[in-house]
């Protein structure tokens, strides 16, 4: 078997132009998800709000059992027809279809990743004792500032290498994006492999890209981390 | 400057506290001892909102306060005259120990940063650690957190302090460094309640000793009284397994 190298180079330049909308998806998924996804875990942690609570607990379970293809067809095939119903009952003027493919992968992957998130939370507020929180309360603090400067800064450095692997789980799941009709990396290098019938260099040079990007993730996640140890061990030595 | 009358607390079907009632005048060091399990947390807790108690009334700086019923006003009232040692110190692991202390001065408090500074300085020197002002609690000793954990405590200018077994979690070694430390707090007429284990703290420093069993108070007095002579026999055999080292004679 040989590959068409010419192909591959040309489908590499094609497929990066598919970066900006799988790191805008990321992006936006994990910026909504760092607030949400905190929410969620304390509100399935806690005990104060039942009904939320329950609510919560069935959707995490929704999201980590049903398959992300199939949650991907729902939200592209169902969503926009429930919102049209509802759009046409309240008589709103809106074209619900012609809202854009990547809004609804938005959509999904923000409400995917604040459940997926919620668990590293949960496991995160865990490795900060509770006693953090009280000593901040009875010290004049809100329980809000007691979370945003003492609990949450300390279960995102504890957490990160779990966000850096939780990170690329969610690059790598919006490749499916492509089912949605959306332009991203996959997408790209899956209609030239289709257009020239080179699957196999198709799929090399997605694979390639990921790569890239996950490795880049990966640095970046432990050049914070090593920051983060340095913050905390620079008085220890003088 | 602090009554509390009849508090009571459960915990499910646990009734923990049985009617709670203490009169604390300022300036005084009232000392609380009693076994394991007989409520001395969960009463400093409920003196300081950490902990709602189900009923029961408090005074303090004359607002009376019904603590089955009290309003956000009236725990951010009481909490932000008292202050908490904790057990196990509770500092803030993200904060050095500076931080530790002026986090809830500019955040509480909205005292100016240089202000807290400086307030956090004069607080971290009285407690001997001027020169670990910038170590992350995991950089310090148990004894030096706990004083961290009492400098944060006394910036506050608490009308009380309420100390939870301030030394239990310390190695004995480290056991005086702390207690000298609350020496010289009660020394300067702090208003402090003491959960301790520490005999030699009660007899020396206490106004006042409170033994308590079971949810109730059993007896209150002087230390010498209650160390000497005490009326009630729970204490007497309390003390007695206590003090097996003996220098005292019951
Ligand atoms: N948050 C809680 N939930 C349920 N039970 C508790 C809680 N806190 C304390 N208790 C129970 O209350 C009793 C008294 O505890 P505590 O006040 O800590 O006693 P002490 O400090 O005198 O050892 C114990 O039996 C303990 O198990
Ligand atoms: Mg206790």
């Amino acid at each position: 078997m040989t590959l068409n190298y010419e192909f591959m180079l040309e489908t590499f330049v094609e497929s990066l132009k598919g970066i900006p909308v799988t790191l805008l998806i990321t992006a936006i998924s994990l910026l909504a998800a760092l607030p949400l996804g905190f929410i969620m875990a304390l509100v399935r942690d806690g005990n104060k709000h039942k009904i939320a609570k329950a609510i919560l607990d069935v959707y995490a379970s929704f999201v980590r059992g049903v398959p992300m293809i199939v949650q991907i067809m729902l939200m592209y095939v169902l969503f926009p027809d429930i919102l049209s119903l509802i759009a046409k009952a309240l008589h709103l003027p809106i074209d619900i279809y012609g809202v854009p493919n990547i809004a609804y992968a938005i959509l999904l992957f923000v409400l995917w990743t604040t459940s997926f998130l919620s668990e590293t939370f949960r496991a995160g507020l865990h490795t900060v004792n509770k006693g953090q929180l009280e000593a901040a309360v009875s010290n004049g603090m809100t329980t809000f500032q007691g979370y945003t400067r003492i609990v949450i800064p300390q279960v995102l450095t504890n957490m990160l290498p779990v966000l850096c692997t939780n990170t690329n789980t969610l690059i790598k799941m919006t490749s499916l994006c492509f089912a949605m009709s959306v332009i991203e990396i996959t997408a790209i290098a899956k209609i030239a492999a289709g257009n020239n019938l080179c699957y196999v260099e198709a799929y090399l040079v997605t694979a390639l890209i990921y790569i890239i990007i996950c490795f880049t993730v990966e640095n970046i996640f432990k050049f914070m981390e090593r920051n983060v140890s340095k913050k905390y061990k620079r008085l220890a030595a003088g | 400057m602090l009554e509390v009358r009849g508090i009571q607390k459960h915990f499910g079907d646990q009734h923990i506290l049985k009617g709670i009632d203490l009169s604390i005048e300022k300036g005084d060091v009232t000392v609380i001892l009693g076994p394991s399990g007989s409520g001395k947390t969960t009463l400093l807790r409920c003196l300081n909102f950490l902990e709602n108690a189900d009923c029961g009334e408090m005074t303090m700086d004359g607002r009376k306060i019904d603590l089955g019923r009290a309003s956000a006003k009236d725990k951010a009232f009481v909490k932000d005259r008292t202050a908490f040692v904790f057990q196990n110190y509770n500092l803030y692991n993200n904060k050095t120990a500076l931080e530790n202390v002026t986090e809830g001065l500019i955040l509480g408090r909205h005292m100016h940063k240089d202000e807290a500074i400086k307030t956090a300085r004069v607080a971290l020197d009285k407690v001997g650690l001027s020169d670990r002002e910038n170590y992350y609690p995991s950089q310090l000793s148990g004894g030096q957190q706990q004083r961290v954990g009492i400098a944060r405590a006394i910036a506050r200018n608490p009308e009380i302090i309420l100390f939870d077994e301030p030394t239990s979690a310390l190695d004995p070694e480290l056991i005086e460094e702390v207690l000298s430390v609350m020496r010289k707090v009660a020394n300067e007429g702090t208003t402090m309640v003491v959960v301790t284990h520490e005999m030699s703290f009660a007899e020396n420093v206490a106004t006042k000793v409170v033994f308590m069993d079971q949810g109730v108070i059993v007896e209150e007095d002087t230390p010498q009284v209650i160390f000497t002579h005490p009326k009630e026999e729970r204490t007497f055999s309390f003390l007695k397994n206590i003090i097996h080292d003996t220098d005292y004679v019951i």
